[in-house]
């Protein structure tokens, strides 16, 4: 590629006053010389780059699990629910069913009077 | 990025299910409740408190225990002369139980954390037979 002078050269046109476009070679020395003044970016470490991942992937985790807590929080759902039944049915033959459920434990019992011999015990 | 991105929309997604259905597994023990001896056995302390302080009998003993993967898929465990079926996520969980391949009974219960849920069987030599469900 021809420089400015070059051109200006063949076209026989005079030389401008002050000395014209510079040479190519000095614009390049110039500029490589006032970019060596200022700190260039470096490349990224591996380092770093795991970590702008781990970020990326991490706070859309934090706000999904925190959107969740809210979410059971204002369903107002008590966070100790014992187990919801929602339905039952007793096959075989019996004579009654009875379905308790424990406060304290949270825990929730069926307990059916099957057709068959007493029981040493029963649900209290 | 985008690789990115979907990352994190699988993490959100796999976090949400996570903490709102929480529970990987169900634990599901027979133990013969009976009127003789005394005491909860090892493998029961988990869930003595809500067995002593529910049914009258004086003693209970682990019998066989089987674990359950949630969500269930058709899991069928054997315990003792018991078969239990269990299908679906925890918070909708088909049971069924049945003794020497007569069904009993049929349910369908939304298991919490930590909360037994407690079926009983039929009178053995000793006392009854009871099921302990308890998903973690």
């Amino acid at each position: 590629m021809r420089g400015w002078s070059e051109i200006l050269r063949e076209a026989g046109a005079p030389e401008p006053a002050g000395g014209g476009p510079r040479a190519r070679e000095e614009f390049w020395r110039d500029f490589k010389a006032r970019a060596r003044q200022r700190p260039q970016a470096a490349a990224p470490s591996p380092t770093a780059v795991a970590l702008r991942w781990a970020a990326a992937a991490g706070a859309p985790l934090a706000a999904a699990a925190s959107l969740a807590l809210a979410l059971r929080l204002w369903s107002g759902a008590p966070a100790a629910a014992a187990v919801g039944i929602e339905s039952l049915e007793v096959v075989a033959a019996h004579r009654a069913v009875w379905v308790l459920s424990d406060a304290s434990s949270g825990s929730t019992i069926v307990w059916v009077d099957w057709n068959e011999p007493p029981a040493a015990g029963a649900a209290r | 990025m985008k690789l990115g991105k979907r990352l994190a929309a699988a993490a959100a997604v796999w976090t949400l299910a996570a903490t709102g259905w929480a529970g990987s597994q169900v634990s599901i023990r027979l133990v013969e409740a009976s009127a003789r001896g005394a005491g909860a056995p090892s493998g029961l302390s988990d869930v003595a408190e809500a067995i002593g302080a529910n049914l009258r009998f004086d003693s209970y003993r682990l019998l066989a225990s089987a674990v359950v993967p949630l969500p269930a898929a058709r899991q069928t465990r054997r315990l003792g002369d018991y078969e239990v079926l269990c299908v679906g996520p925890q918070a909708r969980l088909q049971i069924e139980v049945q003794r020497q391949g007569q069904r009993l009974l049929k349910t369908t219960v939304n298991l919490q954390d930590g909360r037994p849920f407690i079926v009983n069987g039929v009178r053995n030599a000793a006392g009854m037979d009871v099921l302990v469900f308890l998903a973690r």
